[in-house]
């Protein structure tokens, strides 16, 4: 079986498409996880319009399926206002960034939350006791403590992103799984192209949960 | 570190006895199964896929898979004893070639034209339509043609020839979708150029309701559709053969042809 000779000749390009695959999900992740502490404070919030706003968010874009999302930014959207006109090549990279951060960010929403709500109430009560403000609660009691909690699940939602943004092969983004599609679409490779693919996918993800093993290791996130 | 070296080693194993399969691939067994009776010629059964996103070649109509290529393997298989095994598997047109390969699926139609390193991997039928890929721009665009393509962004389906001729093509951004609608959409919303594909495609769009765009320029390629075919059973394309011969002869083409086209243009008994 040939496999070598046609790996390494398609290995530039699967690369290539490597590189935006993993620019995508730093992307994706860095605007998900700014939406996600925005809206888990709101749905934590005694305002009842910003706990309304925050569980609308979540509601829409954890119940709607990321390929429809993407195909509603990408196609729906633009026949309705001019978007593409307005940003003119850079729409593609856009909706595909926007469509991973609103569902990512919903996810995201629902583990910072759940991550600050277990922290013990004792912690803010005491905090109040001495004077801080909310504010100064959340930033330098609750939330320095609650991140430790938040690292596994984070983890697992930050791969979970790297693994939808083959998604966006749907609107011609040309990452990882839309270049063995090419590939394949040329010299029928299937079997070795594919299996390139699943290393390459799991090297980046592998990566990823080497350095989450350290970071826990370093915050020791094993302990209370 | 212990668990981290071995799933750098399960990792590695799996990439090993993949590519050390060598040439254990499936023993070529026909997927295609004969009739057991003596005397009478029973059907051979055959799995069909097809693209539904091609009109008005197949597309889909109240659930049913309709078109002229149905149409046309189906008259094939008639005349040549062939039994289409249970319903159509559709599927995207690049996953069709593929699917032979892997003897998920037998013959496949999907206006598919006939490419020498396609029929490396497949066989193929005689040709059945005379085609070629055009370019669909919006009518009030300024590309006259291929020349004109420089610097803008031409909207493409994955793995057609319009797709391998314009990768080929220097200057130009390629926008590769699973669909041709999807193409049609991308030109509609400002986010392409132009579309290359299948000049009877392109007709078909126009004339359902879709009067904002032209086709310009001339056709850019002579395309022969032929009809997929398994390699795993080397008869199978000559009996595919022979009812195409028997369709032509007893004027069941040309009736097929008269239903879904008003021109003659790809009719392949043209005089």
């Amino acid at each position: 079986m040939n496999f070598w000779p046609i790996v390494l000749d398609a290995m530039p390009q699967l690369l290539e498409g490597a590189r935006l695959t993993i620019l995508y999900s730093i992307a994706a992740v860095f605007f998900a996880t700014i939406l996600g502490l925005v809206f888990a404070l709101f749905k934590l919030s005694s305002v009842s319009i910003l706990r309304g706003i925050g569980q609308g968010y979540v509601h829409i874009f954890r119940g709607l399926p990321l390929l429809v999302l993407i195909f509603y930014i990408y196609f729906a959207l633009p026949s309705v206002f001019p978007l593409q006109v307005w940003f003119g090549n850079k729409y593609m990279i856009m909706a595909g960034i926007t469509a991973l951060a609103l569902n990512e960010g919903a996810y995201i929403t629902e583990i910072i939350r759940a991550g600050i709500l277990s922290i013990d109430r004792g912690q803010t009560e005491a905090a109040m006791s001495i004077g801080m403000t909310n504010f100064q609660t959340m930033r330098f009691i609750i939330l320095p403590q609650a991140l430790k909690r938040m690292v596994p699940p984070l983890v697992n939602q930050f791969i979970q992103t790297i693994k939808d943004t083959s998604l966006l092969s749907a609107i011609s983004v040309a990452e990882l799984t839309r270049r063995g599609q090419m590939i394949i679409s040329v010299n029928f490779a299937g079997l070795q192209i594919w299996t390139a693919i699943a290393i390459v996918y799991l090297v980046i993800i592998l990566s990823l949960t080497a350095l989450s093993s350290y970071i826990e290791r370093r915050w020791q996130v094993d302990q209370r | 570190m212990r668990k981290w070296s071995s799933l750098v080693a399960s990792t590695l194993v799996l990439g090993l006895l993949l590519t050390g399969c060598g040439a254990a691939n499936q023993p070529s067994k026909s997927s295609a199964t004969e009739g057991s009776s003596a005397g009478t010629a029973s059907a051979q059964t055959i799995k069909l896929g097809a693209d539904v996103t091609f009109p008005p070649f197949e597309q889909m109509q109240n659930g049913k898979v309709t078109g002229f290529d149905i149409d046309i393997i189906t008259a094939i298989a008639k005349e040549a004893n062939l039994q289409i095994d249970g319903d159509i598997k559709t599927m995207d047109f690049q996953g069709l070639i593929p699917a032979i390969q892997t003897g998920t699926i037998d013959v496949a139609v999907a206006g598919i034209t006939i490419k020498p390193e396609r029929a490396q991997q497949v066989n193929f039928s005689k040709p059945y339509y005379k085609s070629g890929i055009s370019l669909l721009v919006k009518k009030d665009s300024t590309i006259a043609g291929v020349a004109d393509l420089k610097g803008k962004t031409v909207a493409v389906k994955l793995g057609t020839t319009g797709d391998l001729m314009m990768s080929n093509e220097q200057g130009v951004t390629v926008k590769r979708f699973n669909n041709i609608d999807e193409a049609y959409r991308e030109l509609q919303n400002s986010g392409a150029d132009a579309v290359i594909f299948d000049n009877p495609v392109h007709q078909n769009y126009i004339n359902t309701g879709h009067e904002n765009v032209k086709v310009v320029g001339d056709l850019l390629t002579g395309e022969d559709y032929g009809i997929a075919v398994t390699k795993k059973d080397a008869q199978l394309v000559n009996k595919i053969n022979d009812g195409f011969d028997k369709i032509i002869q007893n004027g069941e083409y040309d009736k097929i042809y008269q239903k879904y086209f008003k021109d003659d243009y790809g009719k392949v008994t043209k005089k």
